[in-house]
């Protein structure tokens, strides 16, 4: 997620098209990224290329002259270029100064388009070679895409679907998948079986409350369920220290390669592990090789250590997972907005599988010196179902430059 | 076997507590004695090797026999070597020399020179296989029929070792490399491969490349207590395998329970330097 300040901005993505013969296939119709259909990472953090990121959606019409794409994440920030069909280079100026040059050539029934993005920050030129074939596959849109920088490629095959999947892109789909991922799996002892490799709402990580994207963000429409506002009920004086925040994202943990958080760690845009034993639950996450251990039905430590990610115990009511998280340090934010609770926070999560791909994920966050009342989030867990999926090691001080482009971006004025 | 008795900002410090107060007290030993404990079992019928866990030798220093020696590496936040000294002890490696090629050897004792500056861990890296083991910071394990979990206190570093025979992943390098186990007897055996070049085995230098090949072996050999052996072999840098080994304890804490604690390398290193302000500034006097 990081690593996206660079890699970032899949709105950014042009389309030049070159002839279109009447026989070329028609990209034309109003397609949403389908994690189902599309082959999970076979790279992600550890891979030696800039990490991929794509629009959830794309507003496609093509004509004999023109081919118009408007691309969008999240259904929230929205880009539209309408490109002449003479073969020439495109020249798009984006969000946060990116400037994207792009041209596209027809190969037989698929469209390669080569892009070059470029950022000038005070550092130089900061740039991104970006290949794009599309093809049309049984109905559904392929576009595998291969981001290449400093050297390194790193390439990923996304698949589109026809038609609106609505809020948080997974609704309508929710209920066929359902049907077909059927009953929940449960562990021999009879506990719901929450094992495998699991993605949160990255939005979420962005910001809790609904917010637009911008430079490098995925925008979302928030988390918060309660209160019914989907804002953080913040005391006076803590909205205030929010607002400070925003504009002090080099103090947000996150890019200082330190763990997230709960509950913003379970919603980093890489992939987690959960692992149960009858003693433990453990949740290994491939961003900053970060994790929680989570012993079951035990106290909380009496000691007055604290912890990046709380000191957090379990226990089952029912077919939910409870976690209660307590000892917080004052450190960690709950998002790159600036939300944020003190060390006296105390978060209990809540994981029930409504199927065996979709964990529904809540969590209730109280904090009386910083909130004026306990509030909610909630958003999906969907399983990782690539069978060869493993978490691999996003060695994030090993290789942490977004400092240097977080602090180049503040010298310039970019908040 | 308890776990220093307070927990100073500073890897450095802890670890020279945790050996002033408990000097070494495991001479090298015999080859170990013939298995006559018998672990408890989990549920799928393997030793149970869970807990949390810590080894007491000054390895993290030298693998070799090595006298006391000023200076410990500067890191990001701490620019000048500090004042406390790197303790001795005797070597963890069987038959004392490790079998270095004569440039290997060379590029070992330039390492030595300049350990304050070029050691991984200054800038606060993962620390590798086996590196991670002996640290001197407590590590925990946690074991399901697929996987078995081990996770390290130094900087939330963790690896998964694959136990349903799946082999090496193919093409990737790792810092803690790839890790595929199995069981002999009483024995966790874990392959463990796809290294990177970066880093170390102590902060003496001890170094290795991408062809670093690992073989862990963790025994039980009674309620409180593992004995650790790793072969390393490395044909680049190597003349032939060589050994370590050593025991780890069991760590008890009456207030943690089985809590791993946070030792969030890089915080500490950014604290110390200024460059990152975490918490609340606009707090009131009176938050309540």
């Amino acid at each position: 997620m990081k690593r996206a300040l660079m890699a970032v901005n899949s709105a950014a993505l042009a389309l030049t098209i070159g002839a279109a013969a009447q026989s070329r296939p028609d990209f034309s119709g109003a397609w949403t990224y389908n994690a189902a259909l599309s082959p999970a990472s076979g790279q992600g953090g550890a891979s030696t290329g800039p990490q991929i990121t794509w629009p959830t959606t794309l507003d496609i019409k093509q004509t004999p002259t023109h081919l118009e794409v408007q691309t969008s994440t999240r259904q929230q920030h929205t880009q539209s270029v309408a490109y002449p069909l003479d073969g020439s280079e495109t020249t798009v100026r984006g969000a946060g100064d990116i400037t994207t040059r792009s041209v596209a050539v027809w190969d037989g029934n698929t469209l390669v388009i080569t892009s070059r993005r470029s950022y000038t920050g005070p550092q130089g030129e900061i740039t991104l070679d970006l290949k794009e074939i599309y093809s049309l596959v049984g109905g559904n849109l392929r576009v595998d895409r291969t981001e290449t920088q400093e050297g390194k490629s790193t390439t990923r095959n996304v698949v589109y679907s026809k038609g609106s999947f609505g809020r948080h892109a997974v609704a309508p789909a929710r209920a066929d998948r359902r049907a077909a991922a059927g009953p929940i799996p449960r562990l021999p002892n009879g506990r719901p079986n929450l094992q495998g490799y699991w993605n949160g709402d990255s939005s979420a990580s962005w910001s809790v409350e609904a917010h637009q994207a911008g430079f490098g963000l995925a925008g979302g429409t928030g988390v918060i369920i309660d209160p019914p506002s989907g804002e953080v009920p913040y005391q006076p004086w803590a909205a205030a220290e929010r607002e400070r925040r925003r504009n002090d994202l080099y103090n947000d943990p996150e890019p200082h390669c330190f763990p997230s958080g709960v509950p913003r760690q379970m919603s980093v845009g890489m992939p987690y592990q959960i692992l149960q034993t009858d003693r433990h639950v453990l949740i290994l996450f491939e961003y900053v090789h970060a994790r929680r251990i989570i012993p079951m039905n035990r106290p909380h430590t009496s000691s007055r250590v604290r912890f990046w990610q709380g000191d957090s115990v379990g226990h089952w009511e029912g077919d939910t997972l409870v976690v209660d998280s307590d000892h917080f340090t004052d450190k960690t934010w709950l998002d790159m907005d600036g939300n944020f609770f003190s060390e006296r926070g105390h978060v209990v999560e809540r994981l029930t599988l409504l199927d065996a791909n979709t964990i529904e994920y809540r969590a209730t966050i109280e904090d009386a010196s910083v909130f004026t009342r306990p509030w909610t989030i909630r958003f999906l867990l969907q399983r990782e179902t690539n069978p060869d999926h493993q978490i691999l090691e996003a060695a994030c001080h090993e290789d942490n430059r977004d400092l240097e482009h977080i602090k180049a971006a503040y010298e310039k004025g970019i908040k | 076997m308890t776990r220093a008795p307070f927990r100073p900002a500073c890897l450095l410090v802890v670890l020279a507590a945790a050996s002033l107060s408990a000097p070494p007290l495991v001479a090298r030993q015999a080859p170990a004695p013939r298995q006559t404990y018998v672990a408890p079992r989990t549920a799928d019928g393997h030793p149970d090797l869970q807990g949390i866990w810590q080894t007491r030798n000054t390895a993290w220093v030298d693998l070799q026999d090595h006298d006391a020696r000023p200076g410990r590496p500067a890191g990001p936040g701490q620019p000048f070597p500090t004042t406390w000294g790197a303790p001795a002890g005797p070597g963890v490696v069987d038959g004392k020399d490790i079998p270095y090629q004569p440039w290997a050897l060379q590029k070992k004792k330039e390492n030595f020179a300049q350990r304050m500056t070029l050691d991984p861990l200054a800038r606060c890296y993962m620390p590798g296989i086996p590196r991670a083991t002996y640290l001197g910071l407590a590590f925990q394990i946690v074991q399901t029929p697929k996987y078995i979990a081990m996770m390290y206190e130094y900087s939330h570093t963790n690896r998964t070792i694959y136990m349903d025979g799946s082999p090496h992943i193919d093409g990737i390098e790792f810092w803690m490399g790839d890790s595929r186990g199995r069981w002999d007897g009483e024995t966790l055996v874990v392959d463990v491969a796809n290294f990177n070049d970066k880093t170390w085995f102590d902060m003496a230098g001890n170094f290795h490349s991408e062809a670093l090949h690992v073989v862990e072996r963790f025994t039980r050999t009674g309620r409180d207590v593992l004995e650790y052996e790793a072969t390393i072999e490395d044909p680049k840098v190597f003349t032939k395998p060589w050994r370590i080994s050593m025991p780890v304890y069991r760590v008890f804490e009456r207030d943690y329970g089985d809590r791993l604690l946070d030792y969030e390398c890089a915080e500490l290193a950014e604290t110390a330097a200024g460059t990152f302000f975490p918490g609340i500034s606009a707090r009131p006097q009176k938050a309540e």
